[in-house]
């Protein structure tokens, strides 16, 4: 599951954000409202292509017109655009502030933070 | 070594001939014979149709190695990649028919000169050929030594090139060669003739080569501006002159700024494999340093160092690019698994090439390998056949690893003169014409000289008093689309059902008949009790093959007119291999982008823009009268926290402040002023409450603007990183619960519809959270989003159009240096959720 622990997490939070920490789970994550989980994305009308079917999309219809050939089919590149396999994937952890503001201030709503287990430190925030 | 056995059959051996490529620095031209299949690989420099400096021409020396007469026939031609030192003099030899081909494999040259169809590059420019002449120049190699004669007709042979290559290639077609246009065109078809020599294109892909094209197509357009602006400095520069300005010794050092190494990238890697022994053959490719700004094409640059690898070992193998260090280093040599002999060609002028790098690499192996190059040995052949191959070379010897570059004298570059910009006094005057005043438009032309210069232009214009439409005795120009600007051909669909229970049957009925009167597409009926956009995407789809020349789509109606579409912004493989995180939508957003979809492939070939009801007529006839911004005044709000904005907001044209919050409150004196044409807001955001944006560190945490900050009137562009900035409904896609009812945002609830109301042009945002960079140079996540949108907006782009262009702009990027799953995912999520309100044209 998680990369780090809570405890190596709060004190990159404590660094990186001072006066945020790592929420409590019974804080629940940065959805306050209760979330669709069963198949999350069961809802969802559509996926998004690869990167590198969007790609090649895109810059074919503006260098050679919409029917132009795919020619990725029939060469079967590798995928240019996989992300890089990493054992230290990067974490997205809900932070509150240390002093939350009235419940129902929505401006104090747990975010989600961005925090890079190689680098141990936030690369990313919310909003 | 053994010599070759003379009694082998000629049929059996194979033969490389690396061309003498003459005086010239650069240059590459490989006659190779696999029996009695020859495959001529680029065609040295233009000049090389004549001997010259005693060095023979390459018809001569085809004619001699094939033992024909002119005209030469090979079975097959490549040409790897569009610089003039390797199409060469090859269009010169076609027009003049002496070299024929059966077959030809060659760079498409719309990719290799990066030209999107339709799109006029040079008009710009066309009225100072030397503009053309300088970009031209400045994507070739850059010739730092050429002077007098040779460099002018460097220069001339540049501004030709194009035209002489396509010009050869319609030769070459009329004469029944079978021509393949790489990137563009299949070539199973000539694997498959030219099987039995076992030619394999190792690549690059089409992906590769498009990402390529696009480079060069943005840095031939840098090329251009640069050229043009030092005519601007120095009117009296002639071309050779700015050349040897602006190429100088250190030109190398700022490759990632010009379009040769992107060119250089396209090049076709061919693997030739006969009689047991493999052959590598890849123009100008950049193995080692790829030198273009481009994470995608650093990724296939690598992939294709793989494949080259797993290829290995080589009888042969070409040293790309010259030998120059950004094609080969010792890592590459290790990749290359005991291939024992290399080569490369490069004219007997050439400095820098082979570079010194690559030449101690090879004599480091000097005992375990043969090295042949053509600057020193002239002409060399290598024969291949059951036995050691055996070399043959004009001159010099094998192994020679002397670099060029010692003791070359360099051209001091004189220093450009400053001269004072000469006023419009000095010199042509502006001229205003009003070339038309008829219909819904005055056209008005101005002339202005091309100098350092502000003009300032007003027109007043009054109305025609005949704009009254009858015919359905309601006031049809109730409701003047645009505010009654010449818009582009735009298809706007509605449901008119739905519409009338949203903001009633009187205002709907006046709405529709102004569409109507004003000759706008509108396509109306779509059904009423649509949930999904799966229901509705294929009847707009229908619309838009009716209507062909629609450059964009406009919604008019929040999401119960019509449904937008609850969209998994990841890939399912990628969604598969997400760790668990705390993604608030759990990468589910809402995205309108399947209304601009024509292919039916989920994705959107034109633009979308959505104008929320709000459950109000006022709204929607707001929203649908703007006129449209200036470019006078920015105004911006971020948070303290998001450094990254200030960069992006110190772009902007035009004058105001980027309030920061924590400092900057909603309701401090002065009081915050977001009348301008351009407002930028990198704030947080919430997807209850969106009446309110809030920065970071206010006491009592206060929001930065609330909906009392928005102005009366506005008519600018809004562009958002807030969270659910531009969410109109309370439910976030990734929350939706089937059979649950979801509300509507109104414009007394949220500031993107609030802006709307006042007659906003576009107000652009995320559906779903939003992420920062936090990191410098900020250039992932969400930064280059933003700095893309703003850069074609201010390009002269349509808001709805500049998301658009942004967003393709930002595929081209992705992933922007961070390339972990959850990295990949979040820059996924930015690029499907942003999303264009408003008329947005």
């Amino acid at each position: 599951m998680s990369k780090l622990s809570r405890e190596e997490l709060q004190k990159i939070i404590a660094e990186d954000l001072p006066g945020y920490r790592v929420a409590n789970e019974d804080e629940g994550s940065v959805a306050d409202a209760p979330v669709f989980n069963e198949g999350i994305n069961a809802n969802a009308e559509a996926e998004t292509p690869d990167l590198s079917d969007l790609r090649v999309k895109y810059l074919r219809e503006k260098y050679l017109g919409g029917g132009a050939a795919n020619l990725e089919t029939e060469d079967a590149p590798e995928n240019d655009s996989a992300p890089e396999e990493d054992p230290t994937e990067d974490e997205i952890v809900a932070v509150t502030p240390d002093n939350p503001a009235h419940p129902w201030d929505r401006g104090g709503r747990p975010k989600a933070t961005v925090v890079s287990a190689k680098e141990k430190k936030v690369i990313g925030q919310q909003g | 070594m053994t010599p070759l056995n003379e009694a082998a059959d000629a049929n059996d051996q194979t033969r490389i001939h690396l061309l003498d490529v003459g005086p010239d620095e650069y240059g590459d031209a490989i006659l190779c014979q696999f029996g009695d299949r020859s495959v001529l690989i680029d065609g040295s420099h233009p000049g090389d149709h004549q001997p010259r400096e005693g060095h023979p021409s390459i018809p001569q020396q085809l004619a001699t190695l094939l033992e024909q007469q002119e005209p030469i026939t090979v079975d097959l031609l490549i040409i790897t990649h569009a610089h003039q030192d390797h199409i060469g003099c090859v269009p010169k030899l076609v027009a003049d028919e002496r070299l024929n081909a059966t077959w030809a494999l060659v760079i498409d040259p719309g990719l290799g000169w990066g030209r999107a169809p339709g799109e006029d590059r040079d008009s710009a420019f066309a009225e100072d050929p030397r503009v053309l002449t300088l970009a031209a120049a400045l994507r070739e190699e850059p010739r730092i030594k050429l002077t007098g004669e040779a460099l002018d007709q460097f220069l001339a042979d540049a501004l030709t090139l194009e035209d002489r290559y396509n010009q050869m290639l319609a030769t070459l077609d009329q004469r029944g060669t079978r021509i393949i246009r790489f990137g563009r065109q299949s070539t199973q078809a000539l694997g498959q003739e030219f099987a039995d020599i076992g030619l394999k294109i190792i690549g690059p892909s089409q992906e590769h080569v498009l990402n390529a094209a696009e480079i060069i197509n943005n840095l031939s357009h840098d090329s251009l501006e640069r050229a043009a602006d030092i005519f601007r400095q120095d009117n009296s520069l002639d071309v050779a002159s700015a050349y040897k300005r602006i190429v100088t010794p250190d030109f190398d050092s700022i490759d990632v700024v010009r379009p040769g190494p992107a060119v250089n990238l396209q090049s076709i890697i061919t693997r030739f494999e006969f009689k047991g022994k493999k052959y590598l053959f890849a123009g100008d490719f950049q193995f080692s340093k790829p030198e273009v700004n481009s994470v995608p094409l650093a990724n296939s640059v690598r992939r294709l160092r793989r494949k080259v690898s797993q290829e290995a070992p080589f009888a042969f193998y070409k040293i790309s690019h010259h030998a120059s260090h950004n094609a080969f280093s010792e890592e590459i040599y290790d990749e290359l698994n005991g291939t024992p002999l290399f080569g490369t060609c490069a004219g007997q002028s050439s400095t820098h090439h082979p570079s010194r790098d690559v030449l101690n690499t090879l004599r480091e192996h000097r005992t375990e390998i043969k090295w042949l190059r053509t600057d020193r040995n002239g002409l060399v052949t290598l024969t291949f056949g059951p036995g050691e191959p055996q070399i043959k070379k004009a001159k010099g010897r094998v192994n020679d690893f002397q670099p060029n570059d010692v003791d070359i004298p360099v051209p001091v570059p004189e220093p450009i003169p400053k001269k004072p910009a000469p006023s419009p006094a000095q010199g042509q005057t502006p001229k205003i014409v009003v070339s038309s005043a008829r219909g819904e438009v005055v056209e008005v032309t101005a002339k202005i000289p091309h100098t350092t210069t502000r003009v300032t232009i007003t027109v007043d214009v009054s109305p025609r008093g005949d704009q009254q439409v009858s015919g359905t005795g309601a006031a049809t120009d109730a409701v003047r689309i645009g505010g009654g600007r010449a818009l582009p051909e735009l298809l706007f669909v509605t449901s008119r059902d739905a519409l009338v229970e949203h903001i009633g049957q009187l205002e709907t009925a006046t709405l529709i008949d102004s569409f109507h009167a004003q000759n706008m597409t509108l396509f109306d009926s779509l059904p009423a009790n649509a949930t999904r956009s799966s229901e509705t995407a294929p009847l707009v789809r229908e619309q838009l093959e009716a209507h062909p020349n629609a450059r964009g789509v406009v919604i008019v109606g929040g999401y119960n007119v019509v449904p937008s579409q609850i969209l998994d912004s990841l890939p399912s493989g990628l969604r598969q291999s997400l760790p668990p995180n705390d993604d608030p939508d759990r990468f589910i957003v809402w995205s309108d982008e399947i209304y601009g979809d024509l292919d039916g492939d989920g994705l959107p070939e034109i633009p979308v823009s959505r104008i929320p009801d709000g459950r109000s007529a006022s709204l929607v006839y707001r929203a649908l009268q703007s006129s449209g911004p200036g470019n006078s005044r920015r105004a911006g709000v971020r948070n303290v926290a998001r450094p990254f904005a200030r960069q992006i907001f110190n772009e902007l044209p035009g004058d105001g402040p980027l309030l920061v919050s924590k400092m900057a409150v909603f309701n401090q004196n002065p009081a915050i002023d977001l009348a301008a044409d351009q407002v930028y807001l990198m704030l947080h955001g919430d997807f209850v409450d969106a009446s309110r944006f809030w920065g970071e560190g206010t006491p009592n945490n206060l929001e930065a603007i609330n909906l009392s900050n928005l102005p009366d009137e506005f008519k600018g562009v809004v562009f958002t990183g807030c969270c659910w900035g531009a969410l109109t409904v309370d439910t976030p896609a990734g929350r939706v619960v089937p059979g649950r009812s979801i509300g509507l945002k109104t414009a007394e609830s949220s500031i993107a519809l609030g802006f709307l109301a006042r007659g906003a042009s576009a107000f652009i945002g995320c559906t779903g959270a939003h992420y920062s960079p936090t990191e410098e140079p900020f250039n992932y996540f969400g930064g280059p989003m933003h700095r893309a949108f703003w850069s074609a907006y201010n390009a002269g782009k349509p808001p709805a159009q500049a998301l658009f262009d942004a967003k393709i702009d930002y595929i081209r990027g992705m992933p922007h240096g961070r390339t972990g799953v959850l990295q990949t995912a979040i820059e996924y999520k930015i690029l499907r959720q942003y999303t264009c309100l408003g008329l947005g044209w």
